[in-house]
């Protein structure tokens, strides 16, 4: 054979699992539609409970078993919560209206039963799964801010002996004296307390314009990005919240934010809760203006229609989350890894202008 | 011949309705494969492919940048590449994670291999070649784990699904039972395999095979029993010290007499080059010694101090090491960097085309000679040692006691093997890592130490959060 030849191969990637069978999914619904005062105010409301059986989900497997993760019935999981519209029309009149939807939505999740040993699967080095808690719940070294001075070092539980002031304090969960990883505990999920959006459309003549705001309460991410743009530990660039650092215990920062090193011995820039943020944001997601040409001018003009419309989405984002959008996931859709924001992509802002002519 | 990474899925699929039982078109099921010769070949390719991936650089991590023989250049190196340079490794390491996860992906294809030719129909001498090859394959793989890790979950059979997996007990085993399996799978892979009149040294052959046992009798301090093996490979006759040292680390370093066992790479931006180019080489950007000027990323650069325990005179300095880099000014900085397996014919990061030599025989010699001056034999271990200072071009070494013999064949291991990843495992099997180690921090006025635990790396945490059941090694 040739000696410079490409030889293909082939690997088992994949596990098969003949027990697999179909997620069971009971809902139950109880909704409520209410219009009054002729269609000016309507109201819909759901409160419901899902619970899923047989959960179909990635489950990590022991790298000796040959594979990384195999799909299984895992479990019992419920959601329960509620769901709310309520549309207005708060002005109309004959050259003016002014109408509003809101939404606003609230979900608990919480797992029932897992098949797996102690009731607790572990979906990464991040989060978890376990009986009890919602699913990809935050399972972390708790950081609960940095040793401002040596005298609050001296005869704390540490991760490293070399630990001194301006490095990160950790929980001891155990209180057995020493941060290890056995000192990780749950400190946040990945599933907001509620959701919300709000929309107002104003229309004066021909002339009309809607701003929707949405958010979201309650959720954290873990911006993981941080252990590289906030590690204060090497050449990279950091974002300003680095500025907030440990100096000195005469400048002690934020109190959060640990001092700058180029090693991670003291578990600086490792996962911990440290990288865990409130993920809570209020969005003006969009706003739009667009003029109607009156169907008279129009005509003149032998056009049937003519609209000038301006657009924008995702204007501006209040938020304290430190990355580039607290609702970014670098896993997408995938339940198991949400949360996770590893140098996702920001979300654009795009400014549309239209001319719409219709002959 | 060369062996390539290729991914293709393989899945089994079985419904219990007749018409949802439907084969699967766009990927390959294991329930359709395993047919015929070229199947199970292809399967083996497989394996091969994942020793390649663990050689590419990660494994030098764990055996090169833990010593005194290479650090870090790099202004910004990752925690996990730090925590080596600075003997202070985490569980939550990831290269750790990740040599963990090659190797077992190795095993447990070399597994896979082996069930299924179990019961497949391929004539005798077609089985056996193929069954010897995944019996090396498996030691190999099992080998490294056992010396980085200590005891170990054993798995050697191959799993059809998660209940499977989920039953059988992943819980470490001793050391001692694992050093069994592997010393079972060689014995047993020597007699399989028959010596081919030109054999590829890409795949493994009885001498790789005797190679390897020698290497682990050595590790269990068996010395007459390496030396029995080794012997035999010397005796084999098949393989003969390159008079040019440098031809083992450059262009052009296929199937070579020395070479006993590599590992292929191939350039030319086909997914299969190495990554040692950029590695071994300065980071720096004003450089011109690769097409392109291409700049290196200096993540495992050889020392000061192993760059000056090359003896005057020594021939393997000049190819190993570099003391000044050319820049695109034309002019020279002073620089040390690494000169082995670093590919100057390529522009590419990670497309380095030249072969790593797992076992070669300059290895056979000095393992040799180190079981001979263990049994007591110093003055005829001396003689297999001068056989490589010789090819070196140094003037041979006489009338050394056995003690005075070790610290030799440990400085000649040193700076015959730099950069090919036995600076860790020969530390820790003679027992002088501490000392070198600490020795080596203390005369940098480093604060660091290497620690009784630290002998053995920890198990990646996110094993053990996978199987709570996996215990730790002591002290992490």
């Amino acid at each position: 054979m040739n000696n410079n030849s490409l030889q293909p191969g082939l690997v088992p990637t994949t596990l098969s699992n003949d027990e697999l069978t179909w997620e069971i999914s009971r809902q139950i619904n109880l909704g409520l539609d209410v219009s009054l005062f002729n269609e000016r105010l309507s109201l819909t409301a759901d409160v419901y409970r899902d619970l899923k059986t047989d959960l179909l989900l990635a489950v990590e497997l022991p790298a000796a078993s040959g594979f990384n993760a195999s799909t299984q019935n895992i479990g019992d999981i419920e959601n329960r919560g509620i769901e709310l519209g309520l549309q207005t029309v708060n002005v109309r009149s004959n050259q003016f209206e002014w109408s509003s939807n809101i939404v606003f939505s609230a979900n608990r999740n919480e797992v029932l039963k897992l098949a797996a040993e102690g009731g607790r699967i572990s979906n990464s080095a991040f989060q978890i799964t376990q009986v009890g808690d919602p699913i990809s719940s935050f399972y972390l070294l708790n950081a609960e801010g940095v040793f401002e001075n040596e005298s609050q070092v001296e005869g704390a539980a540490l991760q490293h002996p070399n630990t001194q002031a301006g490095d990160l304090r950790f929980e001891d969960v155990n209180e057995d004296g020493i941060i290890n990883a056995t000192d990780r505990k749950i400190v946040g999920n990945p599933w907001p307390d509620y959701n919300w959006g709000f929309t107002n459309r104003f229309t004066y003549r021909n002339l009309s314009l809607s701003v929707s705001l949405n958010g979201a309460q309650g959720a954290s991410s873990y911006f993981r990005s941080g252990q590289i743009i906030l590690n204060s530990a090497g050449v990279q660039n950091q974002l300003t919240l680095a500025d907030r650092r440990w100096r000195s215990p005469d400048s002690p920062g934020d109190g959060l934010v640990p001092r700058a090193i180029r090693n991670n011995y003291a578990n600086g820039f490792g996962p911990s809760s440290r990288f865990l943020f409130d993920a809570s944001f209020t969005r003006i997601r969009e706003i739009n203006l667009t003029y109607r040409l009156p169907g008279s001018l129009a005509s003149r003009l032998s056009m049937e229609g003519l609209t000038v419309f301006a657009n924008v989405i995702n204007l501006h984002t209040f938020t304290d989350y430190p990355g580039f959008d607290p609702e970014s996931s670098t896993a997408g859709d995938n339940v198991v890894n949400t949360g996770i924001d590893y140098l996702t992509y920001p979300l654009p802002r795009t400014y549309t202008f239209g001319l719409n002519l219709t002959f | 011949m060369k062996i390539y990474r290729f991914f293709v899925i393989l899945l089994t699929l079985s419904a219990c309705d007749d018409f949802l039982d439907v084969q699967p078109e766009f990927r390959v099921s294991e329930n359709n494969f395993y047919e015929n010769q070229n199947d199970f070949e292809t399967a083996l390719v497989g394996v091969y492919a994942t020793t390649q991936e663990l050689h590419d650089v990660t494994l030098l991590y764990l055996t090169e940048l833990s010593t005194d023989n290479a650090e870090i250049q790099w202004t910004s190196p990752t925690s996990s590449e730090m925590e080596f340079d600075e003997s202070n490794v985490t569980s939550i390491n990831t290269l750790i994670n990740s040599v963990w996860n090659t190797s077992y992906t190795a095993i447990s294809r070399s597994n896979n291999l082996l069930v299924r030719l179990e019961s497949s129909n391929l004539s005798d001498p077609v089985r056996n070649q193929l069954e010897g090859e995944a019996r090396f394959l498996r030691a190999y793989h099992y080998f490294n784990l056992v010396r980085l890790f200590g005891d170990l979950p054993i798995v050697t059979e191959s799993f059809r699904s998660p209940g499977e997996v989920l039953s059988y007990d992943m819980s470490r085993q001793s050391a001692e039972t694992i050093y069994q399996i592997i010393v079972d799978d060689l014995i047993m892979a020597e007699t399989l395999l028959v010596e081919a009149d030109n054999p590829s040294k890409s795949r493994a052959s009885v001498g790789a095979v005797k190679t390897l046992l020698g290497k682990v009798h050595l590790t269990r301090q068996n010395y007459a029993e390496a030396a029995n093996v080794l012997r035999e490979v010397i005796d084999q006759g098949t393989y003969s010290l390159q008079p040019d040292y440098q031809t083992l680390f450059i262009n052009g370093n296929d199937d070579l007499p020395e070479t006993i066992f590599e590992i292929k790479f191939l350039s030319g931006n086909l997914g299969e080059g190495n990554g040692f180019s950029s590695v071994f080489t300065p980071p720096r950007f004003d450089m011109a010694i690769f097409p392109g000027n291409m700049q290196g990323s200096g993540r495992i650069v050889p020392t000061v101090d192993v760059a000056n325990a090359y003896e005057p005179g020594d021939l393997r300095r000049v190819a190993s090491v570099a003391d000044s880099v050319q820049l695109v000014d034309g002019t020279f900085a002073e620089n040390i960097y690494g000169l082995k397996f670093v590919d100057f014919t390529t522009g590419l990061v990670g497309d380095g085309g030249i072969n790593f030599i797992a076992l070669r025989y300059a290895d056979v010699l000095l393992m040799y000679a180190e079981a001979l001056n263990e049994q007591g034999s110093t003055a005829e271990a001396i003689t297999y040692l001068n056989q490589v200072r010789s090819r070196a071009g140094l003037t041979p070494v006489n009338g050394l006691n056995q003690e005075e013999f070790r610290l030799q064949v440990e400085s000649e291991r040193r700076v015959e093997f730099l950069s090919e990843g036995h600076r860790w495992f020969d530390l820790v099997r003679t027992g002088r890592a501490q000392t070198v180690m600490n020795d080596y921090f203390a005369s940098k006025g480093l604060n660091f130490t290497l620690e009784d635990h630290e002998l053995l790396m920890p198990i990646p945490q996110e094993e053990i959060d996978i199987d709570p059941n996996l215990a730790q090694n002591i002290g992490y």
